[in-house]
């Protein structure tokens, strides 16, 4: 049973929610700006927050502010600011994540239920030798395993090669022809895209939105790159 | 009483009073220092007297004897010498005796009988001069002796006085001294009230200048109108004239000692007058105007203003060659000083090669600030202000241009800005607004979709709902983007990206895309690597736009290319794809906003695609050109070579 806060001054925003994350599993807290939302955290044992940015009273950055000061529950802002300042800021003042409206459902969904388990189920830390852990994607080698948040993600081994050399090489970026020619050991023809067609079909199987990958990143012109940024 | 020294009475009264005390003070304070200096001790008047002309007896017997020796040879009888000698000339009573018992040659006592106060020898030495003249030698010896030429001369001053002469001048002035010093203290007194009140009526005299009769307004009298400095200068002048023609002109002892009274005076009042009039001018402050002096300087002024702006109205070429001409001319006098053999040329020289070279470096320094000045507008730095504070005509005029060019262009500047800033705050906020209702419309027609209903209808509007809220979302997203860029809010981070990659990631990512609309991708690029100066997300906006439009547009079965080109600076990719319906709309009507490839078709995009990629390739510096030939549409972004 995991306790659920949605905070947004619309409350029809707030309703649409609460349909889709209308669970067993899920008990579900209401709150309309971001006093409220401080009141029931402070009175209840929440798990996670689904939070605006911009509502009356106390908007979402002072109440984040005042949350982290005594809780790490995870916070997902939830806002119509799309600017990437804001989204920095968000992601500075604690937010876990950030999803700007107009928001796909299934998105949220994932993003609630990917925050859960880091929380709840998955403890921090506890790297075994062979298994390189960036943000919930966890890489086997032993294996030979993927896992998103637990769950195996179905890569073939070309795209399992590419991503570890990726994950091994976090936050570099590594070129097109540098991938190739490390994992097929051999230059490529010049117009052959096919580690870009790769890096496309793993962020698909990776990412919860693949139009705006949180790891697996491309830097047009460059090359690709894994991030813990999020 | 404030009233009252004010009038006419009191002014004249104390003026007079002033004047008196003056005197009265110059008097007091002149016996004063006399009696100090020199005393008169006991000694009797009489005998002070007697001591005191020896020297003017012993001087004046001398002459006598001079005289009378001259007029008693062949040359003349001593009735001559009477006239100056005798009573009615002099108070100095004389006789003179020719050798002892001998004959009296001169005698102007009159027999009175008196006992002289006086008596000198003298022995005459008499020799023919060269002129047929006589030269005389007067030599005092002590008493007479048998010599032929001793003269013994006795005399004393008759104390009667019968005529004004020095003697008795001196022996007045002596009694005075002799009163003074037996009442030094009355005259002390005398003295010190005599400053109290010249003290105390000057001051209000200074008071009162200037001031109406009733002491309310300023007022100035004529003397006030005439030029200080002319008043200073004739009263000066008019002592001056009376010391010179009056005091030293004049040999009657009485009339000179009346002329140095009247001049005493007469300095007086006009240091007063002066003095009152000065303070009249300070009060009213019209005292550094009204002097001729000022008069004088503010007209030199004047004309050397109209010299100058005479100067000034002739145009600069007229104005240099009058320059070369002042120019020439110095040199010129220089040159003829100089041939002259004056002393004064290298002077000159030297003075005309300092004035040349300060000329020089100042005119060189105006114009150094006034290309430093144009540079930093040329490079776009509107707040740099040409310091023209010591520029002189034409470069100041020069300077202060630049001035008004830069503020002019400074403000524009900041106002276009300014509205741009605006409006895009405005958009933001507008499509803030926006999307907050838009999240429920999408987020309930999805919910409606997924409802379970037997109606038929009921699904079908649903998806319609749901797509085009869907669209909506994507419009307001392209319209705040591109409302961005065009307003100049977007940052640009430009860096060096390998042109290669950048169309084989694009190949890489659209390659499922471009298979499932049933086209083929063929890039066509040089062999060697080629790099460009691009945003690296901003450039995949660009090509993703066309790259979706070119998905959506083309003909089931063609070729879509991308060829890669450099020349020289700049490198180009074109785009080229062949239109699945005819393109009856030029190129340019393609760019505008809200209009697209083909107006009749399908509504899906927000038909920014293009406006977004054309802005986005402009603000990294780039070109965005689109051909349209037949079916053939073609679009052509120049970026810079790295």
């Amino acid at each position: 049973m995991y306790n659920i806060l949605i905070c947004d001054d619309d409350k029809d925003i707030v309703n649409a929610l609460k349909i889709y994350l209308n669970e067993p599993s899920y008990t579900l807290f209401e709150a309309y700006n971001g006093e409220e939302a401080l009141e029931i955290i402070k009175d209840n044992d929440i798990h996670l927050a689904l939070m605006d940015i911009m509502m009356p009273v106390m908007d979402g950055i002072s109440a984040m502010v005042e949350i982290r000061k005594f809780t790490n529950l995870p916070v997902i802002l939830l806002t119509a600011k799309s600017e990437d300042s804001d989204k920095i800021l968000g992601l500075n003042i604690g937010a876990d994540d950030y999803i700007t409206k107009p928001f796909n459902p299934a998105e949220v969904i994932a993003r609630v239920k990917s925050q859960l388990r880091r929380y709840m189920e998955l403890g921090s830390g506890n790297v075994c030798k062979g298994v390189i852990r960036i943000g919930n994607i966890e890489l086997d080698d032993d294996k030979k395993q993927v896992t998103i948040d637990g769950k195996e993600a179905n890569l073939t081994p070309t795209e399992y090669e590419i991503l570890k050399l990726l994950m091994e090489n976090k936050g570099r970026v590594l070129s097109p022809n540098e991938i190739y020619s490390r994992i097929w050991r051999g230059n490529p023809v010049a117009t052959d895209n096919t580690i870009a067609v790769h890096i496309r079909h793993i962020r698909e199987k990776i990412e919860i939105n693949p139009a705006e990958p949180r790891y697996l990143k491309a830097v047009w012109g460059h090359g690709y790159v894994m991030e813990d940024k999020q | 009483m404030k009233k009252f020294i004010y009038s006419a009475f009191f002014r004249l009264v104390a003026f007079v009073i002033c004047i008196t005390s003056m005197i009265s003070a110059g008097v007091c304070g002149t016996g004063l220092i006399m009696c100090s200096t020199d005393g008169v001790g006991d000694t009797p008047l009489l005998d002070k007297y007697i001591s005191t002309n020896y020297n003017a007896f012993y001087n004046a017997s001398k002459n006598l004897l001079r005289n009378l020796v001259y007029h008693n040879n062949e040359y003349g009888n001593a009735d001559g010498v009477y006239e100056w000698y005798g009573a009615h000339t002099t108070n100095m009573r004389f006789v003179v005796q020719k050798r002892k018992y001998g004959e009296i040659v001169f005698d102007s006592t009159g027999d009175s009988g008196k006992e002289p106060w006086y008596v000198v020898y003298f022995k005459v030495y008499v020799a023919d001069n060269v002129e047929g003249g006589i030269s005389s030698q007067m030599v005092m010896v002590d008493e007479y002796n048998n010599d032929e030429n001793t003269y013994g001369v006795a005399g004393y001053i008759d104390t009667t006085f019968p005529i004004f002469d020095e003697y008795s001048k001196d022996y007045y002035f002596l009694k005075f001294r002799y009163d003074i010093s037996k009442n030094v203290t009355l005259v002390a007194i005398a003295f010190a009230a005599s400053v109290i009140i010249m003290i105390t009526s000057f001051i209000l005299l200074i008071r009162v200048a200037g001031r109406t009769n009733d002491g309310t307004c300023r007022a100035e009298s004529i003397k006030d109108k005439i030029p200080f400095d002319l008043i200073l200068g004739l009263s000066v002048l008019a002592v001056f004239l009376m010391v010179v023609f009056f005091i030293d002109g004049t040999r009657d002892e009485l009339l000179k000692l009346i002329f140095t009274a009247l001049t005493i005076t007469t300095g007086c009042v006009l240091f007063l007058g002066v003095s009152m009039t000065f303070a009249s001018r300070a009060k009213n402050g019209r005292f550094l105007k009204n002097n001729i002096i000022y008069i004088v300087l503010k007209f030199i002024f004047e004309v050397l203003k109209k010299i100058f702006s005479f100067i000034r109205d002739i145009p600069f070429v007229l104005r240099s060659v009058l320059v070369i001409v002042i120019v020439v001319v110095v040199d010129l006098i220089i040159l003829i000083s100089v041939s002259a053999g004056s002393p004064l040329s290298e002077a000159l020289w030297v003075i005309k090669t300092l004035a040349y070279a300060i000329a020089a470096i100042y005119v060189s320094v105006m114009l150094y600030r006034l290309k430093k000045g144009g540079e930093a507008l040329a490079k776009g730095n509107l707040e740099y202000k040409t310091d023209t504070s010591l520029f002189l005509m034409d470069f100041k005029q020069h300077g202060e241009n630049l001035n008004s060019i830069a503020a002019g262009m400074h403000e524009a500047v900041e106002n276009r800005m300014k509205s741009e800033r605006m409006k895009t705050e405005l958009i933001t906020n507008v499509s803030h607004d926006l999307k907050t209702p838009l999240t429920s419309i999408i987020n309930y027609s999805e919910l409606i979709a997924k409802e379970e209903c037997e109606n038929e209808n009921h699904k079908e509007y649903s998806d319609v709902l749901l797509r085009k809220s869907k669209h909506l979302k994507r419009l307001l997203e392209d319209l705040l983007e591109v409302s961005k860029a065009t307003s100049g809010n977007m940052e640009v981070s430009l860096s060096r990206l390998d042109a290669g990659i950048l169309l084989n990631q694009l190949s890489g990512e659209f390659q499922d895309k471009v298979e499932e609309s049933g086209l083929q991708l063929v890039i066509s690029e040089p062999a060697e690597s080629l790099y460009v100066m691009a945003d690296e997300r901003r450039i995949w906006r660009v090509f993703e736009n066309l790259m979706n439009n070119a998905c959506k547009y083309s003909l089931k079965g063609s070729r879509i290319y991308i060829v890669l080109s450099e020349d020289g600076e700049n490198v180009t990719f074109s785009f080229k794809n062949t239109s699945a319906t005819e393109l009856n709309i030029s190129a340019s009507e393609l760019m505008e906003r809200f209009v697209r490839g083909d107006s009749s078709r399908s509504t899906e995009g927000s038909g920014l695609g293009l406006s977004i990629a054309s802005t986005f390739t402009e603000i990294q510096g780039g070109k965005f050109e689109i051909t349209v030939d037949g079916d053939l549409f073609r679009v052509d972004v120049t970026l810079k070579k790295a």
